[in-house]
């Protein structure tokens, strides 16, 4: 062999070694292989850190109780998580390697709408159930929809259930009626949902709202005032926006720069984040918001999750991501159990027929509704960042810690 | 009206904001004839330097412009030295993709470091605002503005009061006669690049009293910069505060009035505006 014919079969050989010795590595040949494409590295980091942890738990924890039964046999699941480094580009061909080289029978997603709606249509191609944590935005779950399940709620729940708590402090004789509402909304796919999500109920209240204000905002504005300007001008009772973090952060800088007060102020579900509460201090006490999860509620094996979390991985869990990761990952192998096979279909058959009565999501149970695309609707908790650090559960009345600050 | 001077207030601190941050784009472009791709990078590595001093030491913002700035010379001198000196008499699309590479290099290089998350810093003024009649100022940016017209002061100046000014100047006009008259022009290249940097690095430390940090920062203003530079022109450090503060002017009003979606189409319909009127104007 010349070394010119030697030199063109080295990117072969690498390409084969690449492939071929992560299937390799590591796994027992009787372990049912789950697998997700998380952005561990790039602008998600963080967040996928989360997502990796939770999925990890509840593999662990169905592990450590002997793994699911097939076929009268009890076998350990095998997580397989890559990195997609936040990039859609790569993160769908992820999948496709999970389910060709790793044998994967069930993927887990990514974090982030964009990634997500990338990752779908690798699941919906291949026939392998998918189960999401990480989007939820209703445009992932398409017409017709068969193989992609929600453990998130849709955006339009986090207004909807920001709106029902105010309709009860209307009911408690704490707010008026009608409350002059201002709504603003980051130009995305999230954000057009939750506004969405604040007509529904508002079209049908007339005389509980007056939306006074309904403008939408691009992504990464570089100034604010000029909106909370705006804002301050229609003189609403309650303040609404739909903003991710580094719009957020900008936005209520400026609310609280022009010294702007409402009885009420939400930004969807920002709000209880350590970072938020280290770029902002104190201004973001007594701000209301929609959470999928927090650590608050009352549910036992809610309690049991935050325990397990911290003892494993250290430090207070004060965002909602590991927990729905946990969720939805408990919930695939719940359904895999269910299975009692590896089969796709089965899998997918188990999943349209799943309940779990123990969930840790507001609500306490877990179901995906055909009628929504098999993404759940749960109810979204409220809460209020409090004085010092720390969020108080305001709504639903059953798992309130407390009524909530209301302003003047 | 208090609407509306409110509104008119705001677009002047912002855009003053958007001419500190272009003000080095316009330098480098005007001595080195060199669209710097790599200014995003500086500016994004203005707020992380600003942001880590903060976070580990506790300093102040404005006390770490005093390490910003040094350090932006420094790495801009040696980007200079040691990459676009090398291209120099390269088409400029090379040094485009040069300069685009660094950028990249220094944004990966910040998610390994730091990661991806939003990062914001709080100082005892960060939400403090001043009441000027029916107005309400931002404190910070108040600051920033005073800091970009002291910029400009200090650049214009520099310029037209020192020999290295003089030296620049002469490089801008005309590389060759300015080198037959004695003048350093590679020296002088690499202080422009390096003043610049400080520039940009100096703006991003600002910029860290309102703006969160992440490794994308750079992305998020350099269009913004372009926009600034080229309706000032691409080598008047007086335009570019004018064009700044225009801009700003412009944007807020189109949010408040008419709406705020169309607040960054207003930037690129005045850099589409402008480019096609000097086109016409060359022709």
């Amino acid at each position: 062999m010349s070394p010119d014919s030697r030199s063109r079969w080295f990117p072969v050989l690498g390409l084969a070694l690449s492939v071929g010795l992560p299937a390799c590595s590591g796994g027992d040949t009787d372990s049912i292989r789950i697998g997700a494409a998380l952005p561990l590295s790039g602008k998600h980091a963080n967040v996928g850190g989360f997502f990796r942890d939770g999925y990890q738990l509840a593999v662990e924890e169905a592990n450590a109780q002997g793994g699911v039964e097939i076929d009268g046999v009890r076998r350990p699941i095998e997580l397989r998580i890559y990195d997609d480094k936040s990039d859609a580009s790569i993160s769908p061909s992820l999948l496709e390697r999970l389910i060709a080289v790793d044998g994967a029978v069930a993927l887990l997603s990514g974090y982030s709408t964009p990634l997500v709606q990338a990752q779908v249509i690798v699941p919906m191609r291949r026939g392998i159930p998918f189960m999401n944590a990480g989007g939820a935005s209703k445009s992932i779950f398409r017409e017709g929809n068969q193989w992609v399940f929600g453990a998130l709620s849709p955006v339009e729940s986090l207004a909807s259930t920001t709106l029902e708590w105010l309709m009860w402090e209307q009911d408690q004789e704490r707010l008026p009626k009608p409350l002059r509402v201002a709504m603003v909304w980051q130009n995305t796919d999230h954000g057009r949902e939750y506004r969405t999500g604040v007509h529904q109920v508002i079209e049908g209240q007339t005389d509980r709202f007056e939306l006074v204000l309904d403008e939408s905002f691009e992504h990464l504005s570089s100034d604010h005032t000029s909106l909370i300007v705006k804002v301050r001008s229609v003189e609403a009772d309650v303040f609404l926006s739909d903003a991710h973090e580094p719009d957020f952060l900008l936005q209520h800088r400026a609310y609280v720069e022009q010294g702007l007060g409402h009885v009420a102020v939400s930004y969807g579900a920002r709000g209880p984040e350590r970072s938020v509460r280290e770029g902002l201090g104190e201004a973001v006490s007594h701000l209301v918001s929609a959470q999928w999860w927090t650590r608050a509620l009352p549910y036992a094996q809610s309690r049991h999750f935050v325990e397990r979390y911290e003892a494993q991985f250290g430090g207070p869990v004060t965002e909602y991501y590991p927990a729905v990761a946990y969720e939805a990952a408990r919930a695939l192998i719940a359904a895999i159990g269910n299975a009692g096979s590896t089969d796709a279909e089965a899998i997918r058959d188990a999943l349209q027929n799943l309940e779990l009565d123990d969930s840790l999501l507001p609500g306490g149970r877990l179901y995906f509704p055909e009628e929504s695309r098999f993404q759940i609707e749960n109810r979204c908790v409220i809460v209020q960042n409090q004085p010092e650090g720390g969020v108080r559960i305001v709504f639903p009345p059953d798992a309130a810690e407390g009524p909530a600050y209301l302003g003047s | 009206m208090v609407d509306l001077l409110s509104v008119l207030a705001s677009g002047i601190l912002v855009g003053t904001v958007y001419a500190y941050m272009a003000y080095g784009l316009g330098l480098i472009y005007g001595v080195l004839r060199v669209v710097n791709l790599a200014h995003g990078a500086f500016l994004t590595l203005g707020v992380y330097v600003t942001w880590w001093l903060n976070a580990t030491f506790g300093m102040d913002p404005l006390v770490s412009i005093l390490i910003t700035v040094p350090l932006g010379f420094a790495l801009g001198a040696t980007v200079e030295r040691t990459l676009v000196f090398r291209l120099r008499d390269s088409p400029p699309v090379t040094t485009l993709l040069l300069l685009f590479g660094v950028w990249l290099i220094v944004r990966n290089a910040l998610y390994l470091i730091f990661g991806g998350a939003d990062r914001s810093l709080l100082t005892s003024y960060s939400l403090e605002s001043l009441a000027v009649g029916p107005l309400t100022l931002s404190i910070p940016r108040l600051i920033v503005s005073a800091f970009s017209l002291l910029g400009f002061v200090v650049l214009a100046l520099m310029l037209k009061r020192t020999w290295s000014g003089l030296a620049l100047r002469a490089v801008a006009q005309d590389r060759e006669a300015a080198a037959l008259s004695g003048v350093p022009v590679n020296r002088v290249w690499a202080v422009a690049f390096g003043i610049g940097s400080a520039l940009a690095m100096s703006a991003g430390s600002l910029m860290s009293l309102f703006y969160s940090v992440t490794p994308e920062f750079g992305a998020r203003f350099l269009l913004k910069s372009f926009c600034v530079v080229v309706l000032g022109g691409l080598t008047n450090i007086g335009g570019i505060l004018v064009a700044g503060i225009g801009l700003g002017i412009a944007e807020d009003l189109t949010a408040f009035y008419i709406h705020t979606g169309y607040r960054d189409v207003v930037s690129f319909l005045v850099l589409t505006a402008a480019l096609v009127m000097r086109r016409a104007d060359s022709d």
